[in-house]
């Protein structure tokens, strides 16, 4: 379950420059799904209702996974090359557990698989970073 | 085959108890008017009988969306479509965010509201599930206040909200709809058709997708718009400093509205509103609509003065112009907080100023008396009289009842001589263009179908930024040519095309038409090439004029140029022009031939037919 503190890679969001614009939204949607569906996209951008802050969130590819704590049937894996936290979809029995498990809602439900969904770097080349418009979003 | 649209309209009659309708989208019907305005317009024609009363149940507020809403191209924005109570002309307005995504992703391009509700209401749209909710509880509460009472109320901060305020529920004429987070659909009174029919909100949540006829080719597309905005001035400069940064140059070129239009020149005003102001003593963070890298909305914190701390959003061009300059006032502080309060009650913020900017003239040349404007010492420049002005005019308390009628209907009221400096066309208060000292922007103005309007054609760009049209070169800025009217109908027929796509058109200084075309090509797989984008345009302004026509819009309703524009301008680089009525009817001659219609204005039956629409030429003739 734990990762190695030295592969550790992770998609580092900053806020002071994401306007806002849901581009990651759409840019990751449309990987992982082939059409725009930014409910079950992997980073969720919130505004503040007064405007004065958006943030993106997404997966820290954490050390020691809450997610995965919380998993009853133990459908997470790390991958080999990225060292991200990966669902394993065969496995996974839609329970739902690791959705609020995640202190960043990182973890989004597919009613239509039934399956818990997340980001896995795109193993290795992110799309949500590359179409950023404003460098919000950063491989780190 | 698999497109960009949603596939649903939603008809949503207020005034049955089961009055929630789903119809699939005809796609013979998208693929003639393509989305958003063009769907509007038709709607409008086909279902609002003639003259009727804009406040009636039988007037229509029609949300349109576009073949490239919710997808990742540049820009987003929906449009609002109704028949205006300012104008009693056809109107749409037009905001970004992320309301009109959602909507997409809910199931539906086109939500079509009639009827009356007999008690407050708002409607929610959760994917398949809509139906009508008390509005009991948020009725009276301002824009902020009502979308963050109904995303508690629904349980959900994901939601998106388009809503009125105090003024559209008292039928300001020129009161807006405010949709997530805080954009604004204004100029022609959408707010108070939405009050008229009890229609607090409009909440929606979608979980649905959104496909492509062609993902390849579109991210080939996409990346090319990318790069085209990236290389681009203009856009650069609505990505430093939004649409502040032309508040210079407006006011170099004497196109800066100043004391009531009386002068086009006042550096005063333009060097305190101006972006680098803004971002100094305003802007704390940059705000983009829904997958726009354009990002040219600024929002920030007021930091001085009585105000300081309060959330603001940029202070648009238009703002700055309107309820700035225009009033005399060149406070920042106070123009932001005038406009916040404008954002709260819900009124576009253009028609106020102008209202406010009149006001402050006739308690100058002592037509309205301190005592009729509630004690208020209403001199130019009077900041904290504008500010009760605009409280007053929200909430149509004392003088503000007058007022929130709009110029044209107010000054007739007051009399006295005030309608001859009451600057507007058709009843819509002029926007913060002059037309003094650019002819072809005069005619733009008065040509434009919702009224008075600076965003349905942009010929200053041709005439004084010096760029060249596609069709022509630039042109000698004081100078009466054909080529002047032929250059503004290209501008209308290819910013109502943009706006049947419901892209913003902020992005057009960048990307290019092959780009757009190849945008909406990959979108929804048919081929198109830009002429006939174009003539999805010219199509989509056959039908508002022809909307137009049939409430008596001819040649006549067309030259009301306001007395003032035809006095000599004071200051600036054009000092002296005015706006002739020979110069105007020449220009009108040559705008008409252009389009191919009538001395009169009147489309003809020849030009109708060849743009398809015989269904709609048939009511010429009868």
């Amino acid at each position: 379950m734990r990762g190695n503190p030295f592969l550790r890679k992770a998609i580092i969001p900053y806020f002071d420059l994401c306007t806002g614009c849901r581009t990651c939204e759409l840019a990751c949607s449309m990987v992982k799904f082939g059409s725009y569906l930014p409910r079950l996209s992997h980073v969720q951008v919130t505004t503040e209702s007064d405007g004065l802050r958006a943030q993106p969130h997404i997966c820290e590819q954490c050390e020691d996974p809450p997610c995965w704590r919380f998993c009853p049937v133990d459908a997470f894996k790390r991958d080999e090359k990225t060292n991200a936290v990966l669902i394993i979809p065969e496995k996974c029995n839609g329970c739902r557990n690791c959705v609020p498990a995640c202190p960043v809602n990182a973890i989004q439900f597919d009613k239509a698989t039934h399956k818990a969904v997340k980001c896995d770097l795109c193993f290795g080349d992110p799309q949500c970073v590359r179409y950023c418009p404003t460098r919000a979003l950063e491989m780190k | 085959m698999t497109n960009s649209y949603a596939g649903k309209v939603l008809h949503v009659d207020l005034t049955k108890k089961k009055g929630i309708k789903k119809q699939d989208l005809d796609i013979d019907f998208a693929k003639k008017y393509l989305g958003g305005k063009g769907f509007g317009a038709r709607l409008l024609y086909d279902m609002v009988p003639p003259k009727i009363d804009p406040f009636s149940p039988q007037n229509l507020v029609i949300f349109c969306t576009g073949p490239l809403t919710a997808t990742m191209a540049p820009t987003n924005r929906y449009c609002i479509v109704t028949k205006s109570p300012l104008t009693r002309l056809f109107s749409d307005s037009y905001a970004g965010g992320d309301f009109s995504p959602e909507l997409k992703f809910a199931g539906y391009d086109i939500v079509v509201i009639r009827g009356k509700s007999r008690r407050p209401v708002y409607l929610w749209i959760d994917d398949d599930n809509v139906e009508l909710r008390s509005a009991r509880g948020i009725w009276g509460l301002d824009t902020y206040q009502t979308q963050d009472s109904i995303l508690e109320e629904l349980g959900d901060k994901s939601i998106k909200v388009a809503c009125i305020g105090p003024a559209g529920e008292k039928r300001v004429r020129f009161a807006l709809v405010d949709s997530s987070p805080h954009r604004h659909a204004g100029r022609c009174g959408t707010g108070a058709v939405m009050g008229a029919k009890n229609l607090k909100a409009v909440a929606v949540r979608g979980s649905g997708k959104i496909t492509l006829a062609d993902p390849k080719a579109f991210d080939v597309a996409y990346w090319k718009a990318r790069e085209e905005i990236k290389k681009s001035n203009d856009s650069i400069a609505y990505m430093k400093g939004g649409t502040p940064s032309f508040v210079g140059f407006a006011s170099s070129q004497g196109l800066y509205p100043t004391r009531n239009f009386y002068d086009g020149v006042n550096d005063k005003a333009a060097s305190a509103l101006d972006d680098v102001s803004q971002r100094k003593y305003l802007w704390t963070r940059e705000y983009g609509c829904f997958a726009c890298p354009i990002h040219c909305t600024k929002i920030g914190r007021i930091r001085r003065g009585p105000w300081a701390g309060t959330p603001t959003d940029i202070v648009e061009y238009e703002t700055t112009g309107m309820m700035g300059s225009n009033c005399g006032i060149d406070f920042l502080e106070a123009v932001a907080y005038a406009t916040v309060l404008c954002d709260k009650y819900g009124l576009d913020s253009i028609s106020t100023g102008n209202i406010i900017g009149w006001t402050m003239e006739c308690y100058e040349k002592e037509i309205l008396k301190k005592k009729e404007l509630g004690g208020l010492d209403a001199k130019f420049g009077n900041w904290e009289a504008q500010i009760e002005l605009v409280k007053m005019i929200g909430e149509r308390r004392g003088v503000g009842n007058i007022l929130a009628e709009g110029v044209a209907r107010a000054s007739k009221r007051i009399g006295k001589g005030s309608e001859e400096f009451a600057i507007h066309m058709r009843k819509m208060e002029t926007p913060a263009w002059g037309p003094r000292g650019s002819p072809a922007m005069a005619l733009a103005l008065a040509t434009s179908d919702r009224g008075c309007d600076h965003e349905k054609a942009f010929p200053i760009a041709y005439e004084i930024s010096g760029y060249s049209w596609p069709f022509g070169p630039a042109f000698d800025r004081l100078s009466i040519e054909p080529g002047k009217s032929q250059c503004v109908k290209w501008e209308q027929d290819h910013l109502s095309s943009l706006y049947s796509l419901t892209v913003c058109e902020f992005s057009r200084s960048g990307i290019t038409n092959d780009t757009y075309v190849a945008l909406v090509s990959a979108a929804t797989g048919w081929n198109i090439d830009y002429k006939e984008l174009l003539k999805y345009g010219e199509r989509t302004w056959n039908v508002t004029r022809m909307f137009n026509v049939r409430e008596g819009i001819d040649r006549k309703a067309d030259s009301t140029i306001p007395k003032r524009f035809k006095e000599p301008l004071p200051s600036g680089p054009a000092k002296g022009h005015k706006v002739t009525d020979e110069d105007f009817n020449k220009l009108l001659d040559w705008y008409y031939e252009a389009r191919g219609w009538d001395e009169n204005g009147i489309p003809t039956i020849e030009k109708l037919t060849e743009l398809g629409l015989e269904d709609v030429a048939k009511d010429l003739k009868s």
